[in-house]
């Protein structure tokens, strides 16, 4: 049972009220604009309620923005996954994943930025799907393993776009002329 | 939970709520009866036009099952479906009640391949990972997981189906389920603790894939830390 996964069951039953009344509306709009049945839409945002209360105590319930960004990614990748055309073969893991010697600091100098709207203006330059494992892992504070579960990937694909992603960030901070390596 | 959170954190939450900038303002509200708060996947009515194939796939593995005792004796039946673009895998309940709710022993692969290196492991309570790979980028994957704790709901993200072809075959005592889409060949199986996954993502590599099925062993050094919850 789901329930007896959960800790505080009557609560959660509540949350899950409330982030249906609150968000189920737009979680079915993002479920909507990728698939064309809204039937499907209904279905992808039921799995994703699914998925999201499978780690409620992860769910940043504290904060609205942060819950809607989490909502509303846990629906646009279970919205994906349905796509029936959708190739799901993961991309390989390869030797140009392994981090490079140095990278890791320039990333935490990156993120150590005050700089808010240069930040914001770098990681909008991500591809999205970036974006959701850096906000799920280094904001939400998932592990790989129940990022990968939310987001429909593989554990090795997540930690992949996470590498990825963060290398991304850095060249990108670098192209947009920001001097974080001094 | 952070409550504090820095100015990258911040971009990042706005970040990914850009995507939703063009979402109307007066999207109307759903009520929650509109969906459930249970373990019945969503779906799953809709996925019944596979439960022919499945049941057929039962009473194969029944039959198999008779024909190899030891089979019986050494692995948790289970069962696979095809749930459109990934194999699904359900457990005999029963079996999978008594298996562990956390890895207690890791396995790993003691043979692997000249030129492949370890790039990425994971040992924890949910689960054992180790991926190899090679210049040019061939990897190879093993996998080591807990058998779910409701064995009768499909887990999600099973090998590719799109394109895919499944079969069982029998290596040693143990019935693995083949799969083999354009890319990878994977072998899946379970034991009477846990099921397994290894794959490989070169055709040519099969015989490679087969003497590393047959190099698992327990690792007695190695100790889960930490899970997925």
């Amino acid at each position: 049972m789901l329930l007896s996964l959960l800790p505080e069951q009557a609560e959660n039953d509540k949350l899950f009220e409330w982030i249906v009344a609150e968000y189920g509306g737009q979680m079915l709009w993002v479920a909507g604009t990728i698939l064309s049945d809204p039937e499907d839409g209904k279905e992808a945002v039921q799995e994703a309620l699914f998925r999201m209360f499978r780690n409620a105590h992860r769910l940043p319930v504290e904060d609205k923005k942060r819950l809607r960004a989490y909502a509303l990614t846990a629906a646009r990748n279970a919205a994906i996954n349905m796509l029936p055309e959708r190739k799901r073969r993961e991309e390989t893991l390869t030797l140009d994943d392994l981090p490079i010697p140095g990278e890791e600091d320039l990333f935490e100098k990156v993120t150590a930025r005050e700089d808010y709207k240069s930040l914001l203006r770098a990681i909008c330059l991500l591809p999205q799907r970036y974006r959701e494992v850096l906000l799920l892992i280094l904001v939400e504070e998932n592990t790989v393993e129940e990022a990968a579960k939310l987001l429909h990937r593989k554990p090795g694909t997540v930690r992949q776009q996470l590498n990825r992603g963060k290398r991304r960030l850095v060249e990108i901070c670098r192209e947009e002329g920001m001097d974080f390596e001094k | 939970m952070k409550n504090e959170l820095t100015p990258f954190q911040e971009a990042l939450i706005d970040g990914v709520l850009e995507a939703y900038q063009d979402m109307p303002e007066d999207i109307p509200q759903c009520t929650p009866s509109e969906f459930q708060r249970s373990d019945i996947r969503p779906g799953w009515q809709r996925r019944l036009r596979y439960a022919s194939i499945a049941a057929l796939i039962v009473l194969l593995l029944a039959l198999a099952a008779c024909a190899i005792p030891a089979v019986r004796q050494a692995a948790i039946d289970f069962f696979f479906k095809d749930a459109g673009d990934h194999f699904a895998f359900t457990y005999d309940p029963e079996a999978a009640a008594l298996a562990p709710r956390c890895i207690e022993t890791v396995y790993v692969p003691t043979y692997i391949p000249e030129g492949f290196t370890l790039v990425d492991e994971m040992t924890c309570s949910a689960g054992v990972a180790r991926y190899y790979a090679r210049e040019g980028g061939t990897p190879i994957c093993f996998d080591q997981y807990v058998i779910p704790e409701n064995p009768s709901s499909g887990e999600g993200g099973g090998p590719n189906s799109e394109g895919a072809t499944a079969e069982f075959i029998t290596l040693g005592e143990i019935t693995v389920l083949r799969t083999e889409d354009d890319e990878w060949i994977n072998y899946y199986w379970t034991t009477t603790e846990y099921r397994f996954s290894v794959s490989v993502n070169d055709k040519t590599m099969e015989m490679e894939l087969q003497k590393i099925f047959f190099s698992i062993r327990e690792d007695p050094d190695a100790i889960p830390e930490g899970g997925w919850n």
